[in-house]
């Protein structure tokens, strides 16, 4: 099978959407004075604690059950009830960005940054 | 041909699209990213684009997600599959009507394995109310174009095996 042109315009297209989302985070990435674990179940906070502590935070709504874990400045999910378990098998994550997602449970661990600057302007 | 054999016909798509999603679960995963599969089913869209038209294919698709969902442990993933299938199959044709002289089955494919992640995501986006779930897009895109051309090349022998058939011959628009 041979490829036509317009097979190496979707290509460039495809190539050029994934060089940028992945530059983006890179571009705005900033300085934290500290890291915040949020841990979120429908789109509501269900739980915030600082990233550098060590501790295991078991989520268990309606039998929905995840086990977050942070470690040395890293989160990951530990253990679910889940069917796909594709949470636990997502890895760590260490610094803002993509979140750890449990779709069937609709929960999602984020790490948010607490900005130097406008921490010390909201003080005054 | 007669409106008997098309309803056969889509019928045995149905039916394929249902075992190949079947065997795809049954497959050992390597796992790239959360959210990526290898999309087997799609052979079956991609196949039914270029032999029944955009229409009868959207019943192919439809009827598959519905009975999917029946087999499925986890019925709430229907919304993910419309998302996904159905901007799949959109992305899909709208790359098929560039031409077969400018875009290749490769092309058609790579497009609607793209879409079908956009798709998920957007879903995805909106039940769990996390926008940040579309930084997966990149690592998804990637795992796109190679199942999608996976899914290309595997169409491509299927409809060059159909091409030689006498009843399907005039259907195959490749």
């Amino acid at each position: 099978m041979k490829l036509k042109k317009y097979d190496y315009v979707i290509f460039a297209i495809l190539a050029l959407i994934t060089i940028i989302s992945v530059a983006i985070p890179f571009v705005f990435a900033k300085d934290y004075s500290k890291a915040l674990v949020v841990i979120k179940v429908n789109g509501a906070e269900y739980k915030t604690i600082p990233l550098n502590t060590n501790s295991s935070i078991p989520v268990n709504i309606n039998g929905n059950y995840n086990l977050i874990s942070v470690e040395n400045g890293k989160v990951h999910i530990e253990d679910a009830n889940c069917p796909d378990k594709l949470c636990v098998r997502s890895g760590s994550i260490s610094s803002p960005g993509k979140p750890l997602v449990c779709l069937p449970h609709k929960l999602t661990v984020e790490i948010e940054g607490v900005e130097n600057k406008t921490d010390e302007i909201d003080v005054y | 041909m007669k409106k008997i054999q098309k309803l056969a016909f889509i019928s045995v798509l149905v039916a394929q699209a249902l075992i190949l999603h079947i065997f795809e679960g049954m497959l050992p995963v390597i796992f790239i990213t959360p959210g990526a599969k290898l999309g087997l089913s799609n052979i079956i869209t991609v196949t039914a684009l270029y032999m029944i038209g955009f229409k009868d294919t959207f019943v192919v698709l439809i009827s598959r997600i519905l009975l999917n969902t029946l087999l499925a442990p986890n019925p709430s993933g229907i919304m993910y599959s419309l998302a996904g299938g159905i901007l799949s199959l959109l992305a899909m044709q709208l790359t098929k009507s560039l031409g077969k002289d400018n875009v290749s089955l490769i092309g058609v494919s790579v497009s609607g394995a793209f879409f079908h992640n956009v798709g998920q995501i957007i879903a995805s986006s909106i039940i769990i109310e996390n926008i940040n779930i579309v930084l997966y897009l990149p690592a998804l895109t990637l795992a796109g174009v190679g199942t999608g051309i996976f899914v290309a090349l595997t169409a491509n022998y299927l409809l060059k095996a159909l091409k030689k058939l006498p009843i399907y011959k005039n259907l195959v628009d490749y």
